[in-house]
């Protein structure tokens, strides 16, 4: 394949990192309800979007990740009450932050999807995917192999 | 067997909404085994389709989805769907209940629930689930989430079309697969029980047609040429459709004559895999279809190809071969196994008058034979075609094809009697053809021989005759000659039966035909079978076709040595789906079908019918009314992989014993449409609340977006009509269904959040917001959202004809008429008692109210008129949710208090073999790979991810399944895992949140720990999703599968920590709350201690005497305290305080301090009720003026008939004092019936007193409205005042004078009045904080305790074994208090009744290493359940108290805390494999 | 500030005499000229040792933390009824207290654990900003006289301007005098420029990204992964720093370059809510990473979120110890 081949033909590979009760559910909905959405999320299931240390993000995007998308339930209708409300925190933070030293918003987002919001689910993916495949390969933070 | 004296440790539910599974899991999970019924196909009730819940905007179903999960997999609650119950006999602790089960058509231990029979069902009809909003198929789930996941089929019953085809094709299966362009498989579902639809398509007399309910709106629909036009189209397919030929059964049939029955026989046994040879006497096969009809309606080269179908399947067709002189028939009955006879009626009948045998009479079958087999045959000019029936037709259209001119058909009775197609004989009419009616030959006319002409005689008609038709009478001597060139009889055939010898055995009867048995078709002499005209006269192709049919299963069985009519006699009149309402069916015109044009086809037998072609089949097809719902079109069948799906299901019967029965039926929302005035059901965007609520739902039609019905435009007006089917006695609904004005403020609300320039108007009469934290909710939506209130009840709403908006016509406050437009309008329907109520309380013999509600006992408003029987949620009155939650967990308790001697009787637990120890053995991983049928097999190459996944790190061992959670395959991974020495099981198949339990039990059941498990989700989340990419969902299947094995390294066996429980409960506070729980605890075998700081029991409702609904209050609470005095397991500490609260759940101790000092005990759980204060005010003189009372005081001085009550010649109160006032801006709930209560209570008294009640809302929500309502009829006055005008009192000699702006007249009042009673409020226990922070649970704004979660958890503290009950909660009145006691009871059974309180699995750890104490894991612990140990310097995690969030590990910089099961090795690898 | 010294020495003295303190930290004169080193002091006669001038530069909060859970850990060796508390006296000027309220806040040790000998603070010489004003002379010694310092260099004594050489953290410093103390010595001093505190983030801020991005890569990629700014930190006193950390590893150890973007990222992280911008960091890291740049953002970025300055106040709450239904919600992604 040549160089300008393997672009063509490149697609993103995005990581979620999900809460187990409300945006993986989302996701099952979507599922159960037959909505399309592109094939380049990779799902990794969390109990809470509190659970997630900010590292894992930085960690997917030096593994290679193009995007990183985190979402848990709305603020409000958290499982364990107020998980999602100290990862806003975190989250909010580490955006900026990683923006700040020069990575494009767009890799790493951050939402909310509810357990019936499959709809919306598959909304936000094709969101990531359109906004991650437009910045194209990710190469900053990337660890060569 | 149970004696009949021991009590049974089972309850039975009924109804499974949110009431049902409340009371099921409480039960369940406190030792006692429930049968959860339900009469609909899943559990969820109304809240599954509930948008958000009030008043804290929650997602409704993200909420009740882990409760329906919870339930549908507990291991002591067994989900009966489909049932109703019948009958309930016997005693308390021992009822037998009878049960009747409707078919489901789906079986649930098969079906997987993968959708793929409702991708194929085309029937469509509007879901009830959304409302009517949008459509589902006939196979469906009720919705996505629905618990059982598994599918049902919707019938109604057998469509008519069906029952009456003689043939019993599924008509509407094949007219929907039609209507949704499935042209082959119409084709194939015909064939199954039709090997003729190219001729049935053509020539049938379609019964189905005269059957069809679409003909009762306009014409039915025309099922013949449709089925025409699939088989045509078959016809000039390039691979015709011939059906899959079993394996050959090595046994030979033969068939004795080549027409429609024969064939039909034939056809079926050769798919059956027998050699079947035909023997046929004429030189072409089709019978009467081939030598009968003409070509102009059965062209001969259509019917050569569909027998040549026949051919193909196998079927040896000897032309030329007539049975009798050169082949015996007994030869036959020798050579072959089985025989079957269906040589037709090949004789005409006489007419039997006189010169009936010159020349130029030729017998219509004769004549058609002869002209159908290629003879030239010209009969003259004139010809004369005796009889009516298809025959006379055929012969008659024959003759002026054959070039005579002046042809006509002579008929003794008149057109209606006709036996002809109707169609026929239209179209012989538009061919030219005279009829003569009511006349009959008397003798033939001629000369030489030859005929000139046939003497008639004219007849009349007299009474019916066997036949149903009225039998024509000789007119004498009405004869006249009708001139003709030839005659044609054709009045009737007979058979021709000389090859049936005497020594074949078989018998003859005296109408020449033979005597078969009407199921089977069998002859008197055995493997003999007859069928067709030969057994039953002339009759018609398609009887011909079921006779042939039959006779096929008959001798399959026969030749087989089955039974041959075992199941086969069917009555299918019965379950006929004919009895639906058809009169507001739209009207659309059948199809016209396409003729040759009458002119044209005189000269030519050139088929007639051309044929519908694709679009006008299509649109044909549609006009199907769906009769059955089910089409039973089998397309599922064919689709299930699984096999779950059984189309002949039937209703059973059944019975279940149980100790004690839950009603929870739940309501039916008010048929909105009874209030014509509204024009629900004309106007297209007046819609209900709960629908609405669906459009407002992300999973709803609109996917959330706020759009009106008629153009899918978002509405700006939208106008909420409260109180519809509520509060109004003119369509019988005199109560107030409690939740109206709450959700439509939240739908008010929620709309404006989707569309922000929603306007939302609600029309009220009072804001009922008398639950926790509602008259903040309804401020909000005033404040905040700017929603508009008006108090004012709309008179009409008429629709405009241009934009389908809606005139609302309304008076305002102060009497001003106005017109009003919006986009939309809401109906606010009430709640009704649900429809099978009075059915149910016949079942279950118990007694309804007077509006139809569940009538309920004054002492416990759970308890029905039968012992052992007790009620929740809105059958017992409308209610909303958190209420009906606590009626659950209260009827739970109450159930369970009967049955706690029997608890754990009755459950199953199962043994589970050693856990294999696994140390040193190293990560040795399995992998399980799903097809799920073709739900991931037909989009992800399951065998590709197999091979891949056993290239990976620490695989031993990778297989694919059909489907991994069949029973079998769980046995076989059983194997897997012990021959395999496996370490670790990865799942690739559906969602965890459905199915990892499921697999973790197979891990568990095969030694191997159950978090040694790990599943990959390539059903949900990857092939359903990317249906149309296969090679990209395999590859993403591969990266979830290598993602799923890298965490699998890092599993840990888990061991979830195990906790005593001290069995004793600590009840705070000695009001009615307290002591109710008390007593239930004993009921339930626990010890309680009460502690109150007052020194006697009782509370607030010391101080009541009744309550509004009668019951004598002091009565009942001295009965009560007695009960507690004398209860061994209670111990009471009045005077006493509380010091000091240790532990957390399951190990409390409490010290506390007594008049005698110092006390210490030891209990599991706490139940807080502390109860609340009545408001001590300043206002409206009270306190200044000995005439200025509380509703209290009030009560008391009627009750002990005080001079100053008795005397009083006027009294007035004022509402809301002290309530929904800025500082306090709640309602206290209760005041509005303690105004009620005493206001009527005056009245008794002397119906003459003057009695005013001041007030801002009425809040006499549900059955309480009934008593508003009459102290209206009894003239006690109300008159409204408004918070920021608030009444004025001044004190005027002997009398109060108060004074108050009147907004009905718009102007200021006074009132003079000898005695004035305040509603003053509730205020909370001001020790609530206090208690509060020893148990570690927090109170709300205005100093209530603040439960785990509003809706769903009102008697729960977040922290676990704490609990609350009364209005230590928020105000309510006494029987809310018992009812939210007993749930306290029962929600703390499902941890007094168990020895160990099991942690969750996956909890939190500490690396003491790592921890520098630093505190922010404490911090963020929703649930307190990690906090630092100063004294060692780290962090400690409680597992008990632990629910498994990880919000401490990602707070961690040290990464000392850890999550099991998602731990950071865990997440990292996944990550790292990704 | 020589006053300041002097009352400090007396003050010291007096604790340790009275028994107040079992230790006081604070700075002595350093072996090169115009340094000065932290040092420890157990007797009242060392205290003269004390000096407190322009040239005390690390954050001795660093010592407080590391000294109490040092000493609580031997402690856990003896029985609970014979534990013995230790009380650490410590020179501390703004970014020093903010540090120790910090450390109360996170539990660290208690307050009556540590005594605060409170200076006011007019900023630090950071040593590698005088050697380039120097154009790397050697210095013999240096005197702070008002807005200048006059340094005596072999080739001469050269006068400077004081905020040419002092650091960056000083200049636009908001909390120069001390949060809290026990002991005030001195007077307050005036303020800083505390109103230009976040110009250069805010410049930074507005840099095309992908040169952030390459001012991000050149500055991480002079990091040779000493560890002297974690060392030096107040901040990080983990017990086992991430970093070293194996099960799992969360930074690779070899030369990669990501490797160590991602280590000073995480680390970076770690200051969340919690960096007092003391400068220590940046004045012991001998390859003179642009640190401030990154950590002055996300004090900038607690400021604006969440209200927050970092050990400003005990009764403020760090961070990321709380949260609010109100918290905004801006960065969410609405498709």
């Amino acid at each position: 394949m040549s160089g300008q081949e393997a672009k063509e033909n490149w697609e993103p590979k995005i990581v979620a990192i999900v809460c187990n009760w409300c945006t993986y559910a989302g996701a099952d909905l979507a599922g159960i309800s037959r909505i399309q959405y592109p094939p380049n999320v990779r799902i990794i299931r969390v109990p809470c979007t509190g659970r997630i240390n900010p590292f894992y993000v930085v960690k997917a995007l030096q593994e290679g990740a193009d995007g990183v998308l985190v979402s848990g339930c709305h603020p409000g209708e958290c499982h364990y009450l107020s998980g999602n409300l100290s990862a806003r925190r975190k989250f909010a933070t580490l955006k900026r932050f990683l923006s700040y030293i020069g990575l494009e918003g767009d890799r790493t987002i951050f939402t909310w999807v509810s357990a019936s919001e499959g709809e919306r689910f598959a909304k936000v993916i094709k969101g990531v995917t359109e906004r991650v495949t437009a910045l194209g390969p990710a190469n900053k933070l990337v660890k060569k192999l | 067997m149970a004696q009949a004296s021991e009590k049974i440790g089972a309850v039975m539910v009924v109804g499974s909404g949110i009431a049902g599974i409340q009371a099921s899991l409480d039960l369940a999970n406190s030792g006692l085994k429930v049968y959860l019924v339900e009469k609909g196909i899943s559990i969820g009730g109304v809240m599954a389709q509930l948008d958000k819940t009030f008043p804290t905007n929650d997602c409704s179903a993200c909420i009740l989805s882990p409760k329906l999960v919870e339930v549908g997999r507990h291991p002591n609650v067994e989900i009966l769907t489909r049932r109703t119950v019948e009958s309930v006999e016997g005693e308390p602790g021992h009822f037998k209940v009878r049960m009747t089960k409707a078919p489901r058509f789906i079986d649930l231990s098969k079906c997987t629930g993968c959708g793929d029979c409702a991708n194929v069902c085309p029937i469509s009809v509007p879901s009830d689930f959304n409302e009517n909003l949008s459509e589902r198929k006939a196979t469906y789930r009720h919705f996505p989430q629905a618990i059982p996941s598994g599918f049902a089929i919707d019938k109604l019953g057998t469509s008519p079309c069906k029952a009456n085809c003689p043939t019993h094709i599924s008509v509407q299966g094949y007219v929907a697969l039609i209507a949704t362009g499935k042209f082959k498989e119409a084709l194939k579902l015909i064939k199954k029980d039709n090997p003729f639809p190219i001729v049935c398509g053509r020539v049938c007399n379609h019964p189905c047609e005269t059957a069809c309910m679409r003909g009762k709106v306009d014409e039915p629909i025309d099922i013949m040429h449709l089925k025409r036009f699939v088989a045509d189209l078959d016809l000039k397919d390039e691979t015709r459709y011939i059906p899959d030929k079993k394996e050959s059964k090595g046994k030979k049939v033969a068939v004795v004559g080549a027409g429609p029955a024969g064939l039909t026989c034939a056809y079926y046994l050769a798919a059956e895999g027998y050699d079947v040879e035909v023997f046929e006497s004429l030189p072409v096969a089709g019978g009467w279809l081939a030598v009968g009809i003409p070509e102009y309606r059965l062209p001969k080269d259509v019917l050569r190809a569909e027998i040549k179908v026949i051919e193909d399947l196998g079927v040896k067709i000897h032309l030329n071969r007539p049975v009798g002189k050169d082949l015996p028939f007994v030869q036959l009955q020798k050579d072959f196994d089985a025989v079957f006879i269906g040589c037709g009626t090949v004789n005409s009948s006489k007419l039997n008058i006189p010169g009936e045998d010159m020349q130029g009479v030729i017998h219509g079958v004769d004549y058609l034979k002869r002209v159908n087999l290629g003879e030239k045959v010209f009969l003259g000019d004139k010809v004369a075609v005796v009889g009516g029936g298809n025959v006379a037709m055929d012969a008659v259209r024959t003759a002026i094809r054959t070039g005579s001119k002046d042809v006509f058909i002579l008929y003794r009775r008149s057109r209606a009697e006709m036996p002809a197609a109707p169609e026929e004989i239209e179209e012989a009419l538009e061919e030219g053809i005279k009829m003569e009616f009511l006349v009959a030959p008397k003798r033939v006319v001629g000369e030489g021989g030859k005929v000139t002409g046939i003497e008639c005689t004219r007849m009349e008609l007299g009474e019916p005759d066997a036949s149903g038709r009225r039998r024509p009478i000789e007119i004498k001597g009405s004869e006249f000659v009708v001139p003709c060139d030839a005659l044609i009889p054709a009045i009737g055939q007979e058979a021709d039966l000389g090859f049936v010898t005497p020594e074949s055995g078989v018998a003859i009867n005296k109408w020449k035909n033979f005597d078969v048995d009407g199921v089977t078709f069998a002859t008197n002499v055995p493997g003999v079978f007859a069928g067709g005209d030969v057994v039953t006269g002339p009759q018609t192709v398609v009887k011909a076709v079921f006779a042939g049919k039959e006779a096929a299963v008959s001798i399959d069985r026969y030749l087989q040595g089955e039974d041959m009519a075992a199941g086969r006699a069917k009555d299918w009149t019965k379950d006929l789906a004919d009895k639906a309402d058809v009169s507001a069916v739209p009207k659309a015109p059948r199809a016209k079908y396409p003729h040759m044009k009458p002119e044209e086809r005189r000269t030519t037998f050139q088929e007639v019918g051309i044929g519908f072609d694709e679009e006008e089949a299509v649109r044909e097809a549609q006009r199907c009314l769906a009769c059955g719902i089910c089409s039973e079109c089998y397309q599922c069948v064919d689709a299930c992989i699984a096999k779950a799906i059984n189309h002949d299901d039937t209703f059973e019967e059944e019975t279940i014993e149980v100790g004690a029965v839950i009603a929870a039926p739940g309501f039916e929302t008010f048929d909105a449409s009874i209030r014509g005035e509204y024009g629900f059901g004309t106007y297209a965007n007046v819609v209900t609340a709960i629908q609405f609520e669906r459009i407002l739902s992300a999973s709803g039609p609109y996917f959330g977006h706020v759009q009106r019905i008629s153009d899918g435009k978002e509405p700006k007006k939208i106008a909420f009509i409260q109180c519809v089917g509520s509060r109004d006695t003119s369509c019988g609904n005199s109560w107030c269904s409690s939740v109206c004005c709450m959700y439509a403020t939240k739908e008010a609300i929620i709309g404006k959040e989707h569309a922000k320039e929603l306007e939302p108007t609600i029309f009220f009469m009072d804001i009922r917001a008398h639950g926790k934290d509602f008259d903040r909710f309804v401020n909000r939506a005033k404040n905040e959202y700017g929603i508009r209130y008006i108090r004012s009840m709309p008179s009409s709403v008429k629709e405009l004809q241009q934009s389908k908006n809606l005139l609302l016509k309304y008076v305002t406050e102060d009497g001003k008429l106005v017109e009003e437009e919006f986009e939309m309008v809401v109906l606010s329907v009430g709640l009704t008692p649900p429809p099978e109520a009075a059915k149910l309380a016949k079942a279950l013999g118990i007694d309804l109210e007077e509006h139809g509600f569940c009538r309920t006992a004054l002492e416990n408003p759970v308890q029905t008129t039968r012992g052992g029987v007790f009620v929740c949620g809105a059958f017992g009155g409308p209610k909303d949710i958190p209420e009906t939650v606590m009626e659950a967990s209260s009827a739970a308790a109450c159930a369970s208090g009967l049955l706690a001697e029997r608890r754990g009787t009755m459950i199953t637990e199962e043994e589970l073999p050693l856990e294999t120890d696994i140390r040193g053995v190293g990560p040795r991983t399995g992998v399980f790979v799903c097809h799920c049928g073709i739900n991931i097999g037909g989009v992800v190459d399951v065998p590709g991810v197999v091979e891949y996944a056993k290239t990976l790190p620490n695989v031993v061992f990778a297989t694919d399944n059909l489907f991994t959670c069949s029973q079998d395959t769980a046995v076989k991974m059983g194997e897997v895992i012990k021959e395999q020495n496996l370490t670790r099981v990865v799942v690739a198949s559906c969602s965890p949140r459905t199915h990892e339990g499921l697999f973790q039990e197979n891990c568990e059941k095969a030694g191997l720990n159950r978090y040694l498990f790990e599943m990959a989700n390539i059903r949900d989340q990857d092939s359903w999703v990317h249906m149309h990419e296969p090679e990209a969902a395999t590859e993403k299947a591969k990266d979830l599968v290598r993602m799923s094995i890298a965490k699998a390294q890092f599993l840990k066996p888990l061991k979830p920590g195990q906790l005593g429980v001290n069995k004793n409960v600590l009840i705070i506070g000695g009001g009615l709350a307290g002591i109710t729980a008390a007593l239930s605890f004993a009921d339930q075998g626990f010890q309680s201690y009460i502690v109150e700081k007052k020194p006697s029991l009782g509370g607030n409702y010391a101080s009541l005497y009744y309550t509004l609904e009668g019951l004598d209050t002091k009565k009942h609470l001295a009965g009560l305290i007695d009960r507690v005095k004398k209860s061994e397991l209670i111990q009471v500490y009045t005077g006493t305080e509380i010091k000091k609260i240790e532990g957390f759940i399951g190990n409390y101790k409490t010290t506390i301090t007594t008049k005698d000092g110092e006390n210490q005990f030891e209990h599991g759980v706490v139940i807080v009720a502390t109860g609340g204060y009545e408001l001590e005010t300043k206002e409206y003189l009270y306190g200044q003026s000995d005439r200025v009372l509380t509703q209290r005081d009030l009560e008391k001085m009627i009750a002990e008939k005080d001079a100053k009550a008795t005397a009083a010649k006027s009294i007035t109160m004022i509402q809301c004092v002290g309530s929904r006032i800025p500082e306090r801006p709640y309602c206290s709930r209760y005041c509005c019936s303690e105004a009620m209560k005493n206001a009527l209570k005056l009245k008794e008294m002397d119906p003459e007193k003057d009695v005013t009640v001041i007030y801002r809302d009425i809040r006499t929500f549900g059955l309480k409205e009934d008593y508003y309502k009459k102290a209206r009829e009894l003239n006690v006055k109300f008159v409204r005042y408004d918070e920021d005008r608030k009444p004025e009192v001044r004190a005027e000699g002997d009398k109060l004078v108060i004074r108050l702006l009147d907004p009905i007249l718009n102007e200021t009042v006074e009132l003079k009045t000898d005695l004035l009673a305040l509603s003053v409020g509730t205020v909370p226990n001001p020790e609530n904080a206090e208690i509060g922070k020893m148990l570690k649970v927090p109170t709300n704004q205005d100093g209530f305790f603040l439960e785990a979660h509003v809706k769903l958890r009102p008697v729960d503290f977040a922290t676990d074994g704490v609990f609350m009950c009364g209005m230590a909660h928020a105000p309510k009145l006494s029987e809310d208090s018992i009812v939210q006691a007993n749930a306290a009871v029962s929600r703390a059974c499902t941890i007094l009744t168990k020895d160990f309180i099991e942690a969750e699995g996956k909890t939190a750890y500490v690396n003491k290493e790592r921890c520098a104490a630093c505190g922010l894991c404490e911090a963020n612990c929703p649930f307190s359940a990690i906090a630092v140990d100063l004294a060692e310097g780290c962090a400690a995690v409680n597992a008990v108290l632990c629910k498994g969030c990880g919000v401490c590990t990602a707070s961690c910089r040290m990464n000392a805390v850890d999550l099991n099961g998602f731990n950071n090795e865990e997440v990292l690898a996944q990550i790292a494999a990704m | 500030m020589e006053n300041i010294q002097k009352k400090l020495r007396e003050e010291a003295g007096r604790l340790l005499e009275e028994k107040k303190v079992d230790v006081i930290v604070g700075y002595e004169a350093g072996t090169l000229p115009a340094t000065a080193t932290p040092c420890f002091i157990t007797l009242p006669e060392e205290a003269q040792k004390l000096v407190w001038n322009s040239f005390c530069t690390q954050n001795l909060a660093k010592f407080v933390h590391d000294m109490i859970s040092q000493h609580r850990n031997a402690q856990k060796r003896v029985k609970p009824e014979d534990r013995k508390k230790k009380v650490v006296g410590v020179v501390a000027r703004g970014c020093t207290s903010r540090s120790i309220v910090l450390c109360l806040q996170e539990r660290q040790y208690n307050r009556d654990e540590v005594v605060i000998l409170g200076v006011p603070c007019t900023g630090y010489v950071e040593r590698k900003k005088l050697s380039a004003a120097l154009g790397g002379e050697e210095v013999l010694e240096a005197i702070v006289a008002g807005d200048s310092i006059t340094v005596k260099t072999p080739a001469g004594e050269k006068k400077l301007a004081l905020k040419d050489a002092l650091a960056d953290c000083c200049l636009t410093c908001r909390f120069n005098n001390p949060v809290i103390s026990d002991v005030m010595l001195g007077e307050n001093a005036a303020p800083m420029d505390a109103d230009r505190e976040y110009e250069e983030v805010t410049a930074f801020e507005n840099l095309p990204i992908e040169e952030r991005w390459a001012y991000f890569e050149k500055e991480m990629a002079k990091c040779i992964r000493c560890y002297a700014c974690r060392q030096a930190c107040p901040s990080c006193y983990c017990a086992i720093c991430f970093m070293d950390q194996s099960q799992p590893q969360w930074v690779g150890i070899g030369e990669d370059a990501t490797d160590t973007q991602v280590f000073q990222l995480m680390r970076l992280y770690h200051m969340v809510g919690r960096c007092v911008d003391c400068g220590s960091c940046v004045s012991v890291c001998p390859m003179g990473v642009d640190l401030r740049k990154f950590l002055k953002k996300l004090d900038k970025d607690g400021l604006e979120m969440f209200n927050n300055r970092v050990g400003a106040s005990m009764e403020d709450v760090p961070p990321l110890s709380a949260y609010s239904e109100n918290d905004k919600d801006d960065f969410i992604f609405n498709p």
